[in-house]
């Protein structure tokens, strides 16, 4: 079975218009012909999550660095690990990343003192992110999130929606939470199961006007991998995000797509 | 072919929800609440325009004797304009907070909606079981989720009411004791707070370390001593 994965991140329109850097992150791997890794990762934003770009970095490379090392068996495979482990990782890095950058008067001139108290108690919020990921083995998909962003599979012909809990607005569960680890939803999935999956961050499903529209990204993405125009995607794929964002939710918008091609 | 269905910008209700009884006829409340709420349209107007991505939809609700809808459809800001109230009969609260739920139900509310705004404003207190429909409202995730602000217009209304319609740590009814206020606080609920609710979600604040829907944004400071004796409410 051959498979397509690509993935791409584009500024909301809302950022670009008001100057404000792209705080998502994502990032695909393909380790052999069935097995494979996508991770997508949302920064909270501004006023005190004033790294949260960096901190979606820093997650989604991590967990990608993290697949990879279970796909190499250099570490043991464990799936229920995953959320403490990671969060510990992603923890551990962003501590680093703070004592090698401490927080300089640019970044905290522009907060109020409940902001700076904030801080002071977790310092980590300022790289407050979500995180969604797929792992792929030769016959399973493992996927993990925290927050709100959204996993659509194709399964047979039917788009399914993995949603544990919609929460309405704007909450969002953070890897910034010093509890984070008991905060991640998981699914595993058979592959014979699955045509198709994407992760994407909110701000793509907040676009569509209702849920069967952004149901039909997956569908169209399937379709067009299948009439062998991968090519086409990709060179397109970026536009398509912008217009996106520019015509729907206004935000920072990032996909992972992973599609059987017969 | 762009991939997906059709798109939109996110819905933003907007939804004011007035007293109309016979004591806003007094010292002019009822005209000087029409009035605040006109010269504000021009300011909502602004505030929806720096950010295309929310569409924002407004409508009023009025209570006296019984409640219904002043304007009933939930109209884009551009072609909204303000109808004067007039004033009559008790104040049934509960009424109106029925009415509010019914349009708060998902549907007609989509769930990628951004947090409605719902400013209720009352010179009194209310004569029906107000509580009861207030619980009810609750039951509505949008009713939660939605940013509410109290205003009391003048010293009799009745704070704790609105303080259990706001139903959140922190934030408290605004008391507009004359005219001048009384533009000011919906000048802020129609404009700051407006603007708070409509940013997208990546430009939201945290609280602890959770995101949260819409931090309210500071308080005017509101000029007290430049108004006469005989204009206070």
């Amino acid at each position: 079975m051959k498979y397509s994965v690509f993935s791409k991140s584009v500024r909301g329109y809302s950022h670009e218009l008001k100057n404000i850097v792209n705080q998502d992150y994502v990032i695909h791997k393909k380790f052999n012909e069935n097995s494979f890794g996508i991770v997508a990762a949302d920064g909270h934003g501004t006023g005190v999550c004033f790294r949260s770009d960096i901190g979606a970095k820093i997650i989604s490379k991590l967990t990608i660095d993290f697949f990879e090392n279970w796909n190499n068996q250099k570490i043991s495979f464990e799936a229920e690990k995953f959320p403490k482990i990671i969060h510990a990782l992603w923890m551990h890095s962003c501590m680093n990343h703070l004592s090698n950058n401490v927080f300089n008067y640019k970044e905290l001139d522009k907060l109020d003192n409940k902001q700076k108290n904030k801080l002071r108690k977790n310092a980590l919020i300022a790289y407050g992110t979500t995180l969604t990921a797929v792992y792929k083995t030769p016959d399973k998909y493992y996927i993990w999130k925290i927050g709100d962003g959204d996993v659509l599979l194709l399964k047979d012909k039917i788009v399914v929606h993995w949603e544990e809990n919609t929460v309405l607005g704007e909450e969002t569960n953070s890897l910034a939470s010093t509890d984070a680890s008991c905060c991640f939803e998981s699914l595993e999935i058979e592959d014979i199961d699955v045509n198709a999956i994407m992760i994407s961050t909110d701000g793509y499903s907040k676009s569509f006007k209702t849920k069967n529209d952004f149901n039909k990204t997956i569908e169209d993405y399937y379709y067009l991998i299948n009439s062998n125009k991968e090519d086409y995607i990709i060179s397109n794929l970026h536009n398509w995000l912008y217009e996106t964002s520019k015509f729907g939710s206004g935000d920072d918008i990032s996909i992972g797509v992973a599609i059987k091609s017969k | 072919m762009r991939p997906g269905g059709e798109l939109a910008t996110r819905p933003l209700h907007f939804i004011w929800v007035a007293d109309c009884s016979i004591s806003m006829k007094t010292n002019g409340k009822i005209e000087a609440l029409n009035n605040a709420i006109k010269q504000t349209l021009p300011m909502m107007r602004e505030v929806a325009n720096e950010n295309p991505n929310a569409e924002v939809l407004v409508r009023a609700l009025k209570f006296s004797s019984g409640a219904s809808w002043h304007i009933e459809d939930a109209t884009p800001i551009d072609k909204f304009n303000w109808i004067d109230l007039d004033a009559s009969g008790v104040t049934d609260m509960g009424e109106a907070f029925k009415l509010l739920k019914d349009a708060l139900k998902i549907p007609p509310m989509t769930e990628r909606a951004l947090p409605p705004v719902i400013i209720l404003l009352s010179d009194g207190q209310p004569t029906d079981k107000y509580r009861e429909a207030l619980k009810d409202l609750f039951k509505e995730p949008w009713a939660v989720k939605a940013v509410r602000i109290g205003i009391g217009i003048g010293k009799a209304a009745n704070k704790k009411v609105l303080k259990e319609f706001i139903n959140q740590e922190g934030i408290e009814p605004l008391q507009a004791d004359n005219a001048y206020q009384l533009i000011e606080y919906i000048k802020w609920a129609s404009t700051a707070v407006l603007k708070a609710a409509s940013s997208p979600a990546s430009q939201i604040e945290v609280i602890d370390a959770f995101p949260v829907n819409v931090v309210l944004p500071a308080l005017p400071d509101v000029i007290t001593d430049v108004i006469s004796v005989e204009d206070v409410w």
